[in-house]
């Protein structure tokens, strides 16, 4: 079944890599931090050069080498084989829930950075993905400024208003230039 | 083979000298080193230092999670970059 959705109100939670098995069913990349969350979920998006259509879920189980996914109307290692490299897509408010000081890293990109004084720093061009803290790239200009993302540093996170106030220690802002 | 317990971590003298009197003087700025080796003590919990990975500094708020670790392991010296695509992918402020 078929129904019209926006699809900029849909989130890529994987990619599908290749058949698996002989009964249609998909091995998947997911594209989330939180790949269980999903095995519950009934209903996806697939966007593939067929056009982006829905699908009921039959079965979506977490295995090594990512998600493997049973789909309604896909039958068949030859049905399968039509939806590589396709988008797995689901609406926004299917996303597992964000917990306090959790954002999601496409929230980030483009919102601008003032000082608590309301300089404005730039917009955020990037989020760079640490081990123990995250680093948002600024670029103001033709400068670039890393900030970690610490509530020490990174007062207030509006992602409504597309704004984000930072209080940067001395010497923070100079460190590249 | 690890290090021997009675050595005790090593941080280079420099490092140490700064921090200390960051910390003394309850100083919020800058610490920048090119010190990678240097291992992250509980005394340096709440500064900020800049690590150099070979380009650039790369600003680290030192938390109680980094301590033991070396401070070059919180500064890349390769970097895989990509655009941001939407994603479930989250950035956690901690």
């Amino acid at each position: 079944m078929e129904r019209m959705v926006d699809r900029d109100k849909l989130i890529p939670i994987g990619r599908v890599l290749e058949p698996h098995g002989k009964h249609g069913s998909l091995k998947v990349l997911p594209l989330t931090d939180s790949p269980s969350y999903y095995e519950t979920c009934r209903e996806i998006y697939i966007d593939s050069q067929e056009g982006l259509r829905r699908h009921a879920v039959k079965s979506l189980a977490v295995a090594a080498a990512g998600w493997i996914l049973s789909l309604d109307q896909v039958t068949g290692r030859d049905g399968a084989h039509t939806l590589r490299g396709a988008e797995v897509l689901v609406p926004e408010a299917s996303l597992r829930p964000l917990e306090a000081d959790e954002f999601f890293r496409h929230d980030l990109v483009g919102c601008t950075v003032e000082t608590m004084a309301g300089k404005t720093l730039g917009s955020v061009r990037e989020v760079m993905m640490g081990t123990e803290q995250h680093l948002l790239v600024v670029c103001g200009g033709a400068s670039e400024v890393l900030l970690p993302l610490v509530s020490e540093i990174v007062r207030d996170v509006d992602t409504e208003n597309r704004v984000i106030r930072v209080e940067p220690p001395p010497g923070l802002l100079e460190l590249n230039g | 083979m690890p290090r021997s317990l009675k050595k005790g971590p090593f941080v280079d003298d420099h490092i140490m000298k700064k921090a200390r009197q960051a910390k003394e003087t309850d100083d919020r700025r800058l610490i920048r080193t090119w010190s990678r080796r240097s291992v992250v003590l509980p005394e340096f919990v709440g500064l900020n230092i800049a690590v150099h990975n070979g380009n650039k500094f790369i600003p680290v708020f030192i938390t109680e999670n980094m301590v033991g670790h070396k401070l070059g392991e919180f500064a890349p010296t390769r970097t895989f970059r990509r655009h941001t695509s939407k994603s479930d992918k989250r950035a956690v402020r901690r």
